[in-house]
C-alpha cells in the first residue's frame, strides 16, 4: 500500500555550544574531525544528549494514509516543530529518509512573507506565491479569497495600516486557499481570537472531509479529538504511541496527570536556559482568607541573585483546557532582583470557584535572558466542591469557574 | 491519484550536488512577484520615486568630476567627465547592488525562509532582477549624457558594439550574484564577512576604473591582473560601447569571461550546499 506521507528513521542531531563564536583553531579541528555517525538501527535507544551532540529526533518512522488527517502531539521540546520543519523541507535531516506523495504546502505561521509597505491585493499575490500557490491559481481564486477575508474595502490600503485582526484574516484567507494535496499546519489556530480559531478549525476540517491529507501540530488537545483521526505522541524525539485520536489523546492527557505527581526536583522534562529551579509548587484552599492560593518556591543553581524575575503559572482542566493564566509582571511588588531562594506567592480572588476535577498548573521561570526553566504538568491539585450553600443549585454545570453575581428584575412599565 | 503525481523524497543529501533546476523553473512566479516587491517597496512614500536612481548617479559623477577631475586631475582620455564617469558609475553600481542583495538575500530573509520552503536561490535571482531595473534608470541617464555631448559635438562616440550590451549587462549581473552567492553561504555561520564588506567593496572600486581609464595603467602585467576583475572588463566594454574610448582587448574579456564563470559556478554549488541547514545555524 502506498501512503501520502511515509517518515523512515528519521534523525536530526544538532552539535551542542555556540555555534559561529568559536576561534579559528577549534574551527579547524572540527572541520577535520570525523562527523558524528550513528548506527541506523538503534536510533532509539540514543541518548538525547551525548558527546556535545542533541538528537532533537531519534529515528522516527511514521505513515499517513492518503486522505487521512494525523495529529500530532508531545510536550515542549519534544521534536515536533522539528519534525514538521523537516518533512516541509526548510530543514534537511541529519539522516534517515521520507516520502511524501502529492502536491505540499506548509502553514508554520500566519502571514508568512507579508510585506507592510504592500497593499492587501499584493499582499495576496506575493503570500500565496511564497506559500507555493501558481499566479494563475491565485488570479483563479483571488475572489474567493477576498471574500473570505472581508476587507474587500481596504484591498489598495498598505497592509501596515490594517488592524491587527484584519491582517490576520487577511493572511488566513489565502493561507486556507492553498490548494495542496498534502498539508502541514502548525498551531496556527494559536493566533487570533475564538471566532476566528473557530473558522480557522471549520475550514480544516472542510479540507480533511475533501480528501487532503493533514498533519496538523498543537497543543489543543480539543482541536486534536475533534479534527483528527489518529494520532502520533512525539516524545523524546521518538515516537511513543500512536493510534485513535482519543485514545491517544486521554493517555498523553493521563501521563501528563501522572508526571505531575512527581516530585519538581525530580523531574527531568523541564527546558529552558537553567540557572534557577522551583522546589515546590503548592495549589491550596486557604480557609483563612476563603480563597485558592498557590505558591512556587525556587532556588538559584549557582548561588546569585536571579535578575528580573518572572513567573508563569498556566492552570489546566485535565482535558488541557486552559482556565486561568497568571503571570507575576501583572503584579507590581516583584523586586528587580530576586534572593537566591525565595517564593513567589499569588492568592485568587476569593470569589472565584472552580468546578470540582483535576487542574494541573504548567510554569514558566523567566530571568533578563529569557526562559529559565519551562515545565507542563509540574503539578496536579484535586479540587473538592466547595460551593457557598446559597450557590447549591447553581446550574451552569458546564462552565469552567462560578463567580458571585447580582442580579435584578425590574418591570417596565 | 493520477500518475503525474509527484512525489517529494526527503533525505539528507550529504556532500553531493543535486541541483533542482526543475524546482527553480516551477517557482519562476515567486521569482517575479519578489522582484516585484523590491521594486515598489522602495518607492513607497517618496515624492520622487524612480527618479531618484536618475539623480543618483549624476551627484556622484558630478562629486567625481570635482575630486578626481578638477582637483586630482586624473585624465578621462579626452573624453567629457559627466560622460566618463558616469560609464564607469552605472556599471560599478550595478556590480555592487547586485553583489550586495544577492550576499544578503539568505540573511536578511531568515525569518521568511525558517518558515516556508521554497528554492532558496529565488531569493538571489529575485534581487538581482530588481536591480537591473534600477540599473535601467541608471543606464537612461548615462545615454542622455552620451547622445547630449555626440550632440554637441564633443569626443564621444556609440559604437556598434552597443548591440551586444544585453550581453554585458548579463556579465555584470552574474558575476555579482556569483560574488554575491559567496557572501551569502559564508555568512549564514561566519558574520566577519559582514563587518569587512562595506570596506572590501570600496577597496574594490578603486581597484575597477571607475575613477580612472584603464589606459594610465602602463604596466602589461598589472593591466593582465585586472582583467581577472569583471568589473572591469565591464566597464572597459561599456565605454567601448558608448564612449568610443576603452583599452579592452580580446584577451581581456577572455580572462574576464573565465573569471566571472569560476565565481559563478563555484558560488552556486557552495550556496545549494549550504542553504539545505542554514536554518539551523543562521
Amino acid at each position: 500500500m502506498k501512503f501520502a506521507i511515509s517518515a523512515e528513521k528519521i534523525r536530526k542531531s544538532y552539535r551542542l555550544g555556540t555555534l559561529g563564536y568559536r576561534t579559528f583553531g577549534s574551527e579547524l579541528r572540527s572541520f577535520f574531525s570525523p562527523r558524528y555517525r550513528a548506527e541506523d538501527n538503534n536510533l532509539e535507544s540514543l541518548p538525547r544528549c551525548e558527546n556535545g551532540f542533541f538528537h532533537a529526533l531519534r529515528g522516527v518512522s511514521f505513515e499517513v494514509p492518503f486522505g487521512c488527517s494525523v495529529g500530532l502531539i508531545g510536550g515542549n521540546g519534544a521534536g515536533k516543530s522539528t519534525l514538521l520543519k523537516i518533512l516541509s523541507r526548510i530543514t534537511e535531516p541529519t539522516s534517515g529518509r521520507a516520502e511524501i506523495r502529492g502536491r505540499v504546502g506548509s502553514l508554520l505561521e500566519v502571514g508568512t512573507g507579508f510585506h507592510p509597505e504592500l497593499t492587501g491585493r499584493e499582499n495576496i499575490y506575493l503570500n500565496g506565491a511564497i506559500l507555493g500557490m501558481r499566479k494563475k491559481e491565485i488570479v483563479r481564486r483571488f475572489d474567493e479569497i477576498v471574500d473570505f477575508s472581508g476587507v474587500e474595502k481596504f484591498l489598495d490600503t498598505p497592509v501596515k495600516r490594517y488592524s491587527s485582526g484584519m491582517y490576520v484574516r487577511l493572511a488566513f484567507a489565502v493561507a486556507a486557499h492553498l490548494d495542496t494535496e498534502v498539508l502541514f499546519v502548525d498551531e496556527v489556530l494559536a493566533v487570533g481570537d475564538s471566532e476566528f480559531q473557530a473558522k480557522c478549525l471549520g475550514k480544516m476540517g472542510k479540507l480533511s472531509s475533501d480528501g487532503r491529507t493533514i498533519l496538523f501540530v498543537s497543543h489543543n488537545m480539543s482541536a486534536v479529538r475533534s479534527l483528527c483521526s489518529e494520532c502520533i505522541w512525539i516524545s523524546d524525539g521518538t515516537v511513543r504511541m500512536r493510534g485513535k485520536s482519543a485514545d491517544i489523546v486521554d493517555e498523553y492527557l493521563r501521563h501528563g496527570t501522572s508526571l505531575a505527581q512527581l516530585k519538581l526536583s525530580e523531574r527531568t522534562d523541564w527546558t529552558g536556559m537553567g540557572g534557577v529551579v522551583p522546589d515546590r509548587l503548592d495549589f491550596v484552599f486557604r480557609d483563612d482568607t476563603g480563597g485558592y492560593a498557590l505558591s512556587l518556591a525556587y532556588h538559584t543553581t549557582n548561588g546569585d541573585s536571579w535578575m528580573m524575575p518572572r513567573a508563569v503559572i498556566d492552570i489546566r482542566s485535565a482535558d488541557g483546557v486552559s482556565v486561568i493564566g497568571l503571570d507575576s509582571v501583572c503584579s507590581g511588588d516583584i523586586p528587580l532582583k530576586a534572593p537566591e531562594s525565595g517564593c513567589f506567592e499569588v492568592t485568587l480572588p476569593k470569589d472565584i470557584i472552580l468546578r470540582p476535577g483535576k487542574y494541573i498548573c504548567d510554569i514558566r521561570l523567566i530571568g533578563a535572558q529569557g526562559a529559565m526553566y519551562v515545565l507542563e504538568n509540574a503539578c496536579v491539585q484535586e479540587i473538592s466542591p466547595r460551593m457557598p450553600s446559597s450557590w447549591v443549585n447553581h446550574p451552569s454545570s458546564a462552565s469552567l469557574f462560578m463567580i458571585p453575581q447580582t442580579w435584578s428584575l425590574t418591570g417596565v412599565r | 491519484m493520477d500518475s503525474s503525481e509527484k512525489i517529494t523524497v526527503i533525505e539528507a543529501s550529504g556532500s553531493h550536488f543535486g541541483f533542482k533546476w526543475r524546482e527553480l523553473w516551477e517557482c519562476r512566479d515567486l521569482i517575479l512577484l519578489l522582484a516585484k516587491r523590491d521594486i515598489s517597496v522602495v518607492y513607497k512614500q517618496t515624492v520622487l520615486g524612480p527618479l531618484w536612481f536618475m539623480i543618483q548617479p549624476v551627484i556622484m559623477a558630478a562629486v567625481y568630476s570635482v575630486i578626481f577631475g578638477r582637483v586630482a586631475k586624473i585624465p578621462t582620455d579626452g573624453v567629457p567627465q559627466m560622460v566618463f564617469y558616469l560609464s564607469g558609475t552605472v556599471v560599478w553600481n550595478l556590480f555592487q547592488s547586485v553583489f550586495n542583495s544577492a550576499g544578503s538575500s539568505l540573511f536578511a530573509n531568515s525569518a521568511l525562509l525558517s518558515k516556508v520552503y521554497f528554492p532558496r536561490l529565488a531569493v538571489p535571482i529575485s534581487t538581482t532582477l530588481s536591480n537591473l531595473v534600477f540599473f535601467a534608470f541608471n543606464m537612461a541617464v548615462f545615454l542622455f549624457f552620451c547622445v547630449w555631448h555626440i550632440f554637441r559635438g564633443d569626443s564621444v562616440s556609440i559604437s556598434w558594439w552597443a548591440l551586444a550590451f544585453p550581453v554585458l549587462v548579463v556579465y555584470a549581473a552574474v558575476s555579482g550574484m556569483g560574488m554575491g552567492l559567496w557572501v551569502a553561504a559564508v555568512t549564514t555561520k561566519y558574520r566577519d564577512l559582514r563587518f569587512s564588506l562595506p570596506f572590501l567593496l570600496q577597496i574594490w572600486m578603486f581597484a575597477s576604473p571607475v575613477v580612472y581609464p584603464l589606459s594610465c595603467i602602463n604596466s602589461d602585467g598589472v593591466r593582465m591582473l585586472y582583467w581577472v576583475n569583471p568589473v572591469a572588463v565591464a566597464i572597459e566594454a561599456n565605454r567601448l560601447m558608448f564612449v568610443g574610448q576603452s583599452s579592452l582587448t580580446l584577451n581581456g574579456v577572455f580572462i574576464g569571461v573565465c573569471s566571472a564563470l569560476i565565481v559563478f559556478v563555484s558560488g552556486l554549488l557552495l550556496f545549494d550546499q549550504v542553504q539545505r541547514n542554514f536554518v539551523d545555524t543562521v
